[in-house]
């Protein structure tokens, strides 16, 4: 879809302003209409129940407490300059759980769900090269990895008849194993394959695949898109702090 | 030539300078002819092919080593076959006519999947196709061959012959059977030839050790109209019916990707039911709900089903009488303190054999046992397989070792394009 395909350096401006933006907006309106176009942007891309099952597992329960602690029990905002009132406390618990949700967001649309190809591609406009690369491209393919194994250890205890039903208790009584062979197998590979990515020269490989045809097909106009959402994004949120 | 490669020296040394030259012959003689080492397990086959790619290796040259656990050999850089694909072929003077061979071999409805969600055979092909992009001069394919299908592996076989291998010295190890092997391309040669007196002594698997468990109810598994897509649209099972009789062995046959796997996952509980039922002894089951109470199953990988961290720990959730029987049973009881992980390939897959052998359940599921072993384990395997279906519990078994589901004498069930032909013919 032409709106995900901005060119690289289009892409990583809008998110550094996007971040920038996120960073300093104050306000739980502005933070709530950023939101409102970074999930709609989510929604374009098909990413929305991702995003959906980010906020509910990690962004809610976060909210919750900042509610509890900054809303009710201390009943203002943290610094010493801060109102100390309960709508204090709960307007700064909104900010912050806003906020987060905006940076997550930001991060899933434009890092996240990038094609593997052009993220190297995005890493690369950037200067990020051989080594450097390999590592962020790895790490970022670790939690894949951890769930895809978690799953694998899942299967396999099944199979074996050591998880006798599938009740949230029996789940969590599997976990110590799934831990065990999870970082046994999981860092044993890891240094398997960081040897194989040198003899093979895989790290330098990594270099070519900036020329593939695959990455060629961006849209300039997506690019001017993202990059003028963002450039709106961080003067509302720059003017809005000044403003205040 | 080859004989004189076994002069292992280190530094610089007359007879190390002169290994490395015979090392360097024996590559420059083999390019584009696959060598196939024959030997049995712990005969130094994986110790030879891992110290030459090392050799090789330091010297400057590219030398790569697949094991038998080939999702090890992926790169894991990028999340799918596409793009693995592209990581490893892009640049690559043959980088077109191996994605071309990718196409062929099937991957290509698979491009955009995680490699890591292949079956095993699909991850060979897919592992063999990338490190021939890499132009290596030395390619050791420990193994891996023993994963595809008698048809793919004829035509990997091929591929090792082909232009796009013209440059790469290729080492294959194959296990199992001799009447399995088609590499009729290769150039035979025996390690003990490159290596005497290499290899240590050799842990024996050993059938007359297995204590069989009978089962409290053994029963007919009935399943009728699974049908079983990972993506919508795509089903990999088709209204799959069958009704399988306790004390037989059952061959689950079929191409790679056929989805043997996922029916076998299916019945134990490991896949939920997407459409259809299935019956234990009569009455309706769900074994999503309680998984691996009426079929048990021994996974391909043996490294996903290994959870302890001793090998004594790996058989303690057995009955008392059997976790000896099945360490001794694996030729690992002198091994109890070992970290399983630690133990090689062959003693692994074996490990992870017996405890499921030993466990008493009504059906057992083999998926690729064979994988690694030589004639002789295969051998103690068939008469373990026999056991337990003498025994009153039912075995299907999935290998593609011909000679392997002729000697278990197992009924063939056959799965193509998603359907499954209606079982009752013995294999000949």
């Amino acid at each position: 879809m032409w709106f995900a395909s901005p060119p690289p350096l289009y892409r990583g401006l809008a998110v550094l302003l996007a971040l920038y933006g996120a960073i300093l907006a104050n306000t739980v309106n502005l933070l709530a209409a950023g939101l409102l176009v970074v999930t709609s942007a989510l929604w374009a891309q098909g990413q929305l129940r991702t995003f959906a099952k980010f906020a509910f597992t990690l962004i809610l329960p976060v909210g919750v407490g900042l509610v509890a602690i900054w809303g009710f029990i201390r009943q203002g905002a943290p610094g010493p300059a801060a109102e100390t009132s309960m709508r204090a406390g709960l307007l700064f618990a909104a900010v912050t759980t806003l906020r987060l949700a905006l940076l997550g967001a930001v991060f899933l649309a434009a890092v996240v769900n990038l094609a593997p190809v052009r993220l190297v591609d995005l890493l690369q406009t950037f200067g990020i090269r051989r080594r450097t690369l390999a590592i962020i491209v790895s790490t970022l393919n670790l939690w894949p990895d951890f769930r895809r194994r978690v799953e694998q250890v899942f299967a396999a205890r099944c199979a074996r008849g050591l998880m006798p039903d599938r009740r949230l208790g029996t789940r969590v009584r599997q976990l110590p194993y799934v831990v065990r062979t999870l970082f046994v197998s999981a860092l044993g590979q890891a240094l398997e394959r960081a040897d194989s990515w040198e003899s093979s020269g895989l790290i330098e490989r990594l270099d070519d695949l900036r020329n593939s045809p695959s990455t060629s097909d961006y849209s300039r106009v997506a690019g001017f898109v993202w990059l003028a959402l963002s450039i709106t994004w961080g003067v509302a949120a720059t003017l809005r702090l000044f403003s205040t | 030539m080859v004989g004189t490669v076994n002069h292992m020296g280190r530094g610089g040394n007359p007879a190390a300078i002169q290994h490395m030259k015979d090392l360097a012959s024996f590559i420059n003689s083999n390019q584009g002819k696959p060598v196939l080492l024959e030997g049995q397990n712990f005969s130094g086959r994986t110790a030879l092919l891992r110290r030459w790619v090392g050799e090789w290796s330091r010297l400057g040259g590219r030398a790569i080593y697949v094991g038998p656990s080939v999702q090890q050999s992926i790169s894991s850089l990028v999340p799918t076959v596409r793009s693995e694909l592209q990581l490893h072929l892009t640049g690559s003077r043959h980088g077109e006519a191996l994605l071309h061979l990718a196409e062929s071999f099937g991957l290509g409805r698979c491009f955009d999947q995680s490699p890591f969600t292949l079956s095993g055979g699909e991850q060979t092909l897919l592992v063999a196709l990338c490190k021939l992009g890499l132009e290596p001069a030395l390619l050791g394919f420990d193994g891996a061959m023993e994963e595809l299908d008698r048809q793919n592996a004829g035509r990997l076989a091929e591929v090792f012959s082909s232009p796009a291998a013209e440059r790469a010295a290729t080492i294959l190890t194959m296990n199992g059977y001799a009447e399995d092997r088609p590499l009729d391309l290769a150039t035979r040669v025996q390690v003990s030839d490159l290596t005497p007196g290499a290899g240590g002594r050799a842990p024996l698997f050993d059938a007359c050790q297995f204590r069989f468990t009978a089962p409290n109810e053994a029963g007919c598994l009935e399943a009728e109209g699974i049908s079983f897509s990972y993506t919508p649209g795509s089903p990999v099972l088709r209204n799959i019916s069958l009704r399988l009789e306790p004390g037989h062995i059952f061959s689950l046959e079929g191409r790679n990707g056929a989805g043997k796997s996922t029916l076998a996952r299916i019945l134990v509980g490991v896949l939920p039911l997407q459409r259809g039922w299935i019956a234990f002894n009569g009455r309706a089951i769900n074994p999503w709900k309680t998984p691996g109470q009426i079929a048990v199953m021994h996974m391909q990988n043996p490294d996903v089903q290994l959870f302890a961290d001793t090998v004594a720990a790996e058989v303690a959730d057995l009955p008392a009488c059997s976790s000896g029987a099945a360490a001794s049973m694996a030729g690992v009881l002198d091994m109890m303190t070992e970290h399983p992980f630690d133990l090689p390939f062959v003693l692994r897959k074996r490990l992870t054999f017996s405890t499921v052998a030993h466990l008493s359940r009504p059906w057992f599921i083999f998926d690729e046992p064979t994988l690694g072993q030589d004639a002789a384990a295969c051998d103690q395997m068939v008469a373990v397989l026999q056991r337990i279906a003498e025994g009153g519990a039912g075995v299907i078994v999935i290998s593609h070792s011909r000679e392997f589901i002729r000697r278990v004498k197992a009924q063939s069930l056959r799965l193509e394009n998603g359907c499954l032909n209606k079982p009752g013919t013995t294999t000949s």
